[in-house]
């Protein structure tokens, strides 16, 4: 079996487990909830603006890792943010190079720097949060700290990033540069680094194989891991912006222990 | 051991906050409150009142915040109580939506924590809460003999699919 068949078979493989995860672990945990409260409110009753805010706190600034210090929220919104349009990127990407009609954009390079831009900044931004995440948890070994640290995440996740960056080099470094080619930020500097050794034909595809299928089982670990933050504390803590919500919770049930059951006394 | 559980007095409580504070103090739970007192208007006018309920988290017997947890960082102990391992914890919430009272709290340190029925004290003493109560409306102790004393006294079992483990006396 060829190594792309083996790609192939994988990539689907990963996916599926990723979707699963997020059956087995966010939305069989939200039908948990919505069958413990029964309860929504009228549409009427929603609080639009506080949603709003509610997500830029949460969301967008991070505003409540702020309060706990500065290098927490540094580190925090560098990976999320990082890693949130490097994803964005890397989707645009295989679409309009792979299925969508892109010549118009594509053409005259423009196009086609902005994406290599794009990747290459919201990789490097991924990285250094990555890289404080990786030294909070070596000078924090052995803390009670470390207890709280997500060591394996961050490796993972590094590993995807730097063997993404290490591919892009080996690429640059064995063709020679490309008008524009500096956008490409950190890819560029490593493929001058790495001219030296060039060509690199056979490890370049086993480094971009290696890089691929790490990226898709760190998709697939995101379903079955802490990471799975990701997607439920912004849904949580948006839905805690509605007080309607809220409540309607505690007054049903509190006037619930006041009064006695049907039959009883 | 058997599974453990609290008897509330309705009428009994005063509404003074000393629970809230014994809780706080002894748990230091920091901005959170573990446990709070709720008070609820009764009546319709000209008759009406307000009572008071002190509220812990209840360690339910099917916990549907464990259930809801999504990277299992909740537990349930032997003797029925219901932990939060806070270095699990993600703080997304979804224990606090889970549960039927609301109990589970956020705080600033952005994990979920609540009640943990002061599991650093011994077994034998009264939970910090039921110590200080100046007029008994708490009671802490094993479900089967909660029981019985609930039913001396007309209490019944908070109902609920989720089994929650407090008698109340009304």
């Amino acid at each position: 079996m060829t190594r792309m068949a083996v790609f192939w078979i994988l990539i689907p493989l990963f996916i599926g487990v990723l979707f699963i995860g997020l059956y087995r672990n966010l939305l069989a945990k939200l039908a948990v909830i919505f069958g413990a409260s029964g309860r929504f409110i009228p549409w009427g009753d929603v609080d639009a603006a506080a949603l709003g805010q509610a997500y830029a706190d949460e969301v967008v600034f991070q505003r409540r890792i702020r309060l706990r210090g500065r290098v927490p929220w540094t580190r925090h919104i560098l990976i999320s943010w990082g890693f949130s349009v490097l994803f964005v990127f890397d989707i645009l990407t295989a679409l309009l190079t792979k299925y969508l009609p892109s010549e118009p954009f594509l053409d005259g390079n423009v196009g086609w720097l902005f994406l290599k831009f794009g990747l290459n900044l919201s990789g490097m931004v991924l990285l250094v949060g990555l890289l404080i995440a990786l030294a909070r948890s070596v000078t924090t070994a052995g803390t009670e700290q470390a207890r709280f640290n997500d060591m394996p995440g961050t490796v993972f996740l590094l590993l995807v990033v730097v063997t993404g960056f290490v591919a892009q080099g080996m690429r640059f470094a064995n063709v020679p540069p490309q008008p524009g080619y500096g956008w490409a930020l950190l890819g560029s500097w490593m493929g001058e680094a790495m001219r030296a050794g060039a060509p690199y034909a056979g490890s370049h595809a086993f480094v971009w194989v290696t890089h691929a299928l790490l990226a898709s089982a760190f998709l697939a670990y995101l379903g079955w891991s802490r990471m799975i933050h990701v997607f439920a504390a912004p849904l949580g803590r948006i839905f805690y912006s509605q007080v309607a919500l809220r409540e309607a919770k505690v007054r049903t049930v509190m006037e619930g222990l006041l009064k006695p059951r049907a039959g009883s006394r | 051991m058997g599974t453990r559980g609290w008897l509330f007095d309705i009428g009994k409580c005063t509404g003074c906050h000393a629970c809230e504070v014994a809780c706080a103090t002894w748990n230091a739970t920091g901005a959170v409150s573990w446990r709070q007192i709720v008070k609820i208007e009764t009546g319709v006018y000209p008759n009406v009142g307000t009572r008071n309920l002190s509220m812990p988290c209840l360690h339910c017997d099917h916990a549907p915040c464990l259930q809801a947890c999504p990277v299992a960082a909740i537990t349930k102990r032997d003797d029925g109580v219901v932990l939060v391992d806070q270095a699990k914890c993600v703080g997304c919430m979804f224990c606090f939506w889970a549960c039927p009272f609301g109990v589970p709290q956020f705080g600033a340190e952005g994990k979920m924590s609540k009640c943990t029925f002061c599991a650093d004290r011994p077994a034998e003493l009264p939970r910090a809460c039921e110590e200080v109560c100046p007029t008994k409306a708490i009671l802490s102790g094993e479900m089967h003999e909660l029981e019985a004393l609930a039913a001396r006294s007309g209490g019944e079992r908070v109902g609920g699919p989720a089994g929650p483990a407090m008698f109340v006396i009304r």
